[in-house]
């Protein structure tokens, strides 16, 4: 293997400033999960992206924890280039997926009720 | 031929929305007719609301019937020239001298680039449309596609049809921005996912599946697919509540409004709507940012 490391332009995979589509978050969730699944370590870079729904993001990186913990996800992913007015976003979409892969049918019970 | 009286006022209330309501259903029941909207007593259409018109024309016209727009006043003529809703029955497009349109679409599901950027344009780089903050424009494109993107997972059709319309003289200004799907209802998504129909009978009433929808973090995303869900909608009542703007989701038979007073209303129609309608009013009287908030900025841990 000659890296160890793969960048993924999010601007290249949805080819543009917008990433809002839940088959692009798709495509780079599986994208980050051959990557990660093969020991290398994967930067997303947001650069010149403009617009984030949290459709893109629940697709790309919130369903990585329902195959990686967040231990080996801080060792193995980088976020590059976020704008600061999208962090929030990010947190909520983390925050979300992890209670919700913790304990799906506990997660569901809950806002159920 | 059947003639249709379209009322004096359609607007963006619970009244507006019960008569299109009650449109379809008459409609859904005619084949090989000739269908005429007779529009003399009509003096106002909210222009935003040809999305859900164009929904209910097209699925009239997919049952094999003619349908024909007749006796508009010069008013309703114009706007409804103006964002080219017209277009597809006999009329000529008019230029938008004041841009106060955005034009009525109908897209696959698949377009959301075209969309983007059709927005992008719609909203920067009218003369007289108001200066928006970028913060501001930025929220209501995202809001927009928060939208989009639901009637894309959950409504499992083939259009999406949106409008959208620049109401300059209202105090304060708003922009009324509607979308619609004709795929599966909240009522449906919800009663399927809560497992809560019995004997053939959804139990859950429309009003309380919307209800549940924009509570919490609720989904009817199927677990299996792995992918989270349940924030789109949360995070647009939040926006919608600082900018004291409005909601309105029309869904099966309920009908759900959060108001400017961050006030819930609930309503049921005596028929169904077959597919969901959602119209956002963003007051454009609006000079603050809207950062989501957060305890820490600085990084972003896994």
């Amino acid at each position: 293997m000659n890296v160890d490391k793969y960048i993924i332009s999010i601007y290249n995979e949805v080819n543009g400033d917008s990433a809002i589509s839940v088959d692009d978050g798709e495509k780079v969730f599986k994208k980050i999960d051959q990557a990660l699944s093969n020991n290398l370590k994967v930067e997303l870079d947001f650069q010149n992206i403009n617009l984030i729904i949290t459709a893109f993001l629940n697709a790309a990186i919130g369903q990585l924890y329902s195959k990686y913990s967040s231990e080996e996800l801080n060792n193995n992913l980088k976020l590059l280039n976020i704008k600061q007015e999208d962090i929030p976003l990010f947190q909520l979409v983390i925050e979300r997926a992890k209670k919700y892969f913790e304990n799906p049918q506990g997660f569901e019970d809950d806002v159920n009720n | 031929m059947i003639v249709i009286k379209i009322p004096p006022k359609v607007c963006s209330d619970y009244e507006g929305f019960s008569f299109l309501v009650k449109l379809i259903n008459y409609c859904n029941k005619l084949y090989f007719n000739e269908i005429i909207l007779d529009f003399e007593a009509n003096t106002w259409f909210e222009a935003n609301l040809t999305a859900v018109l164009g929904a209910i024309l097209d699925k009239t016209r997919n049952n094999i019937n003619n349908v024909k727009i007749i006796n508009l006043t010069n008013r309703v003529e114009e706007s409804l020239r103006k964002n080219n809703f017209l277009s597809s029955y006999g009329f000529d497009t008019m230029p938008d001298k004041h841009d106060t349109t955005i034009k009525y679409r109908r897209n696959k599901i698949e377009e959301d680039r075209l969309i983007k950027e059709f927005l992008d344009v719609e909203l920067i780089s009218k003369q007289d449309f108001p200066k928006l903050s970028a913060a501001l424009r930025k929220e209501i494109i995202k809001s927009i596609f928060e939208i989009y993107s639901n009637a894309v997972i959950h409504g499992n059709c083939e259009f999406i049809y949106s409008c959208g319309q620049y109401y300059p003289s209202k105090t304060p200004p708003r922009l009324d921005f509607t979308i619609v799907d004709m795929g599966n209802t909240i009522k449906k998504n919800v009663n399927d996912f809560l497992k809560a129909n019995q004997n053939g009978v959804d139990t859950i009433l429309g009003t309380e599946a919307i209800n549940w929808a924009v509570s919490g973090n609720n989904t009817t995303k199927p677990k299996e697919n792995n992918i989270p869900g349940g924030l789109g909608l949360k995070l647009i009542k939040e926006f919608i509540s600082l900018n004291k703007g409005k909601i309105q989701i029309v869904s099966a038979d309920g009908y759900w409004e959060m108001n400017k007073d961050k006030k819930n209303e609930t309503k049921s129609f005596e028929e169904e709507f077959p597919g969901t309608i959602v119209n956002i009013e963003f007051n454009l009287d609006d000079k603050d940012f809207y950062y989501l908030k957060s305890e820490t900025i600085e990084d972003i841990i896994f």
